[in-house]
This record gives structure tokens, sequence and C-alpha cells, in this order.
């Protein structure tokens, strides 16, 4: 039978199951536990149930062995990714357009044409362009490049 | 903290994300286990763990060099936890894992216990002590989980918990007599 020391004490076999008893503290406790079998048989339980703990917790980690840093760091490639473009897109947004913004951009299409020969008397192939510089703060451009053909596609986003 | 876990946390706030493969592969088992321990469903621990990372790598700049690192990484593990818990308890009522029923468990069982009586009893036991642990309450559960799996310290764990090694000592000591209840019978 459990006797008062016992539920007075109940947190102290935790303890020192637990190993967090200071040595005499523990010493003092383990005199009690040989003079108390409902005690020692507590103490096995305790220890039956931490082997069946450990036991779940190898099966649970059976097959989790796959490094979780491939799917981590693509989320963090495209947050940091988002965090540098952000700025940008919100300055294009808040940015006014200026009122000349329009005609530069139709005078730089007519250069264009210009270099691409519709001005030219001079006979060039239909495809032929050739561009001396891009220059625009406010808008993002892109450039693709085909060296097989010589293609060449210029976006200017407004 | 392990210079290691220094030396890694201060090479990502510097800007060096793949520094925090180190931290992750480190510790991704054991955060596992935790967040498991809590939500007690693999594929949604799974996802957990994730979260845990990124929100750790998140809040890098907030972590204090005074406290151990897996201290402040196993809070945040705690709390993402208990947050999602509560989310999913307002959904469905979770009774427990039952993935154990998958193929992959199958075959574990399989090759570790060879008769196959004793296999049906191993994962009744399984079923049994998960059920046991789903029926504590969430901060018992941690409790025990953060001892028995991760071996932590009563100190550790109040830290982790944010409460006093008293309230510690006390949700071990309920835990453990509700699964002595409920787990030796079978044993």
């Amino acid at each position: 039978m459990k006797n008062e020391t016992c539920h007075n004490n109940e947190v102290l076999l935790d303890a020192y199951y637990d190993g967090e008893l200071s040595p005499e503290e523990a010493r003092e406790y383990k005199s009690h536990l040989d003079q108390c079998p409902e005690c020692a048989q507590t103490l096995r339980d305790y220890s039956s149930i931490s082997g069946s703990l450990a036991e779940l917790s190898r099966e649970l980690q059976s097959g989790e062995g796959i490094s979780l840093w491939p799917m981590i760091s693509s989320r963090l490639e495209r947050e940091h990714s988002v965090r540098r473009t952000k700025p940008v897109t919100r300055r294009m947004f808040l940015l006014r357009r200026p009122a000349w913004m329009g005609l530069a951009l139709s005078a730089a299409a007519a250069l264009i044409l210009f270099f691409s020969g519709a001005f030219q008397s001079e006979k060039l192939p239909s495809n032929f362009c050739q561009i001396e510089n891009i220059s625009s703060p406010e808008h993002n451009y892109m450039i693709y490049q085909d060296k097989s053909d010589g293609l060449t596609i210029i976006w200017i986003m407004e | 903290m392990p210079k290691e876990d220094r030396d890694l946390v201060r090479s990502c706030l510097e800007g060096n994300i793949d520094d925090f493969q180190g931290l992750v592969e480190k510790y991704q088992q054991r955060i596992y286990l935790v967040v498991y321990g809590i939500i007690l469903n693999r594929e949604q621990a799974r996802d957990l763990t994730q979260e845990v990372f990124l929100k750790a790598y998140r809040s890098l700049g907030k972590f204090k060099g005074n406290a151990q690192f897996y201290t402040w990484l196993y809070r945040i593990a705690f709390n993402l936890s208990l947050d999602a818990k509560r989310k999913i308890a307002n959904r469905v009522q979770v009774e427990y894992d039952d993935s154990l029923e998958s193929d992959n468990h199958e075959n574990y069982y399989r090759t570790r216990i060879s008769r196959p009586d004793q296999m049906a009893l191993r994962k009744e036991l399984y079923e049994k002590i998960i059920k046991s642990l789903g029926a504590l309450s969430d901060e018992q559960r941690t409790a025990i989980i953060l001892r028995e799996w991760e071996g932590r310290s009563y100190d550790e764990i109040s830290k982790i918990m944010n409460c006093s090694t008293g309230t510690v000592m006390s949700r071990l000591h309920y835990a453990r007599e509700k699964l002595k209840k409920e787990i030796i019978p079978y044993l």
C-alpha cells in the first residue's frame, strides 16, 4: 500500500526517475524505494512506458530520413526573389507616368523601325535590325536573342 | 549554444540561405517528433515541420544568442503545433494516426517482427500508445515527449513551454499516471 509519504512525494518519484534529484535527495529517495514495493513497481512501470515510447519513436522515424531541405530552400528562394522584385514593382505603380513618356516611346519605336530598314533605301534583309541603345529607368525591358538565326525580340513593358 | 549552430545562424543572417541547410538537417527529425507528439498525424507533422523551419528562418533576426538554438527552435515548434492543432480541432476530431495502417508501415512491422501474431500485437500497442497520448492535454503530452523522446531536462522543458519547473514536474507526473493506466495492461 502507498503510505502518506508516497502521496506527498509522488512528483519526487518522477524527478528520481528522470535523474533530476541531487545525489543526496536521490539517496534518500532510494532508501524509500527499498521499503516501498508499490513505488518500486511504479518505477518499473515508468521504465516500461519509456521503452514503449522509445519503440514508437523509432517506428515514427522510419521512412522520415529524407531531408526537408530541398522543399524548404525552394520556398525560401521564392520568398527571396519576391522580396527582391517587390520594391521595383511597387515603384513602377507608384510613379505617375510623365506626359512626355508616350512621346518618348513613340520616338523609340520610330527609331527601331528606322534602323530596321523601313526608311532606308539600301537593301537589307527584311528582318534586319540594329539598336544603338535602350534606356528607360521607369520601364522594364526584356531582350531575347536567338544566336542560331539571329532573331532578336525586345519587349518594353509599361 | 554549440559553436556550429552559432556559426550557421550568423551566416544565415548574412544572407547565406544555404547555411540554413545544416540546421534543418540537424534538427528536422527531432522537430518532427515533437510536432508529431502534439499533432499525432504524420502527414500534418511533416508539413508543419517545414513551417517550423521557415518561421525560424524568417525570425532568425529575433534569435538571442544567449538561449540555446534548439530551445528556441522547439519553442517555435511547440507554439506552431498548438496553433495548428487548435485549427484542426475546429474542423475535425483527430483520434489517432491512421497512417499506421499504411503499406509502408506494414512492411516495417514485417521486417522487424517476423511472426504475424506478434506483428498484430505490436501494431495494436502502437495504436494504443498514440491514442493514450492523444488523450493527454497538449501540455502534458508536450512535456512527456520532450522528456521521453528528446531527453530534455526539466529546466529546458520549462523554457520551451514557458512555465516553471514545478509545472513541468506536475505535467510529467500526471501524464505518466494516465499512460500507466492505459498502456501497462497491454505490456
